[in-house]
């Protein structure tokens, strides 16, 4: 609880420094900087975080591992999601369209497609442990695939997106920018590790009851 | 950069807000939700040792 007070304090701090709409290099100031940025890269970190579980997985085959990636993975996705409405509604106040079909905006669909394939992937094979196994190796080749996608297609194709924002800003934007990002990255871990603990208090009760029934 | 008319400004700290207190009320529900699910867990693993 004491955790969930502190991310909470953090991010409503963080909310009010976006408030104050510090401005950012080459785009138009609007509070919807600090949800959308720092949004995309808790879902980077949580995305990477479900790799490394998934490969301790695949190392100590246990089981609180794979319920900790699957969480991660499941708040990234749903990170990735708000990332994406908050980065529309900033896209129209920056280039005049919701969607541009930018390289960006292109990669981060690709990177949500590709993991809600994986969930698709892992409710659809009964036996648990090739699921985890497979889910583990998927993981892994989706988060490269998701840093290809959402860093290095940018920067091949070109994008609307400006390269530098997040460095070459003023000092206060970036405070307030690196602030939320801190303040997201505790949010989603606090996220992944709650939905972590219901998937391993959800497997108990289905083992007790399982054992009950016999 | 331009500015935002206060249009857009209100509709874009109306976002902020809603995305803000929908993660908040999130975080606490998912925070009530893994106790009472530990606690069902518990009873259930008592009942489970009695038999």
């Amino acid at each position: 609880m004491i955790f969930n007070i502190v991310v909470g304090i953090w991010i409503t701090l963080g909310l009010t420094l976006g408030f104050a709409m510090p401005p950012a290099e080459n785009l138009v100031a609007t509070p919807l900087a600090f949800l959308h940025v720092p949004m995309a890269f808790a879902m980077e970190m949580a995305l990477f975080g479900a790799a490394i579980y998934g490969g301790l997985w695949l190392k100590r085959r246990r089981p609180a591992d794979d319920a900790m990636s699957v969480a991660l993975a499941e708040t990234g996705l749903i990170f990735g999601l708000i990332a994406t409405i908050t980065g529309s509604l900033w896209a129209k106040l920056n280039w005049g369209a919701y969607w541009n079909w930018d390289p960006q905006q292109a990669g981060i669909v690709a990177t949500l497609l590709s993991y809600a394939a994986l969930f698709a992937v892992r409710s659809a094979i009964e036996d648990e442990d090739k699921s985890r196994d497979l889910w583990a190796v998927y993981g892994i080749i989706a988060f490269i695939a998701a840093v290809f996608w959402t860093f290095i297609f940018r920067r091949l194709m070109g994008s609307l997106h400006p390269e530098k924002t997040t460095v070459s800003s003023s000092g206060i934007f970036k405070i307030a920018l690196w602030f939320n990002i801190f303040g997201y990255t505790l949010l989603i871990v606090r996220v992944a590790q709650l939905r972590a603990r219901i998937e391993r208090a959800s497997l108990k009760l289905k083992e007790i009851s399982w054992n009950s029934s016999i | 950069m331009e500015q935002l008319n206060l249009t857009q400004n209100l509709h874009a700290y109306a976002v902020a807000l809603v995305t803000w207190l929908g993660v908040l009320i999130y975080l606490f529900r998912l925070e009530k939700m893994t106790r009472d699910l530990e606690r069902q867990v518990e009873s259930a693993a008592c009942r489970d040792d009695e038999k």
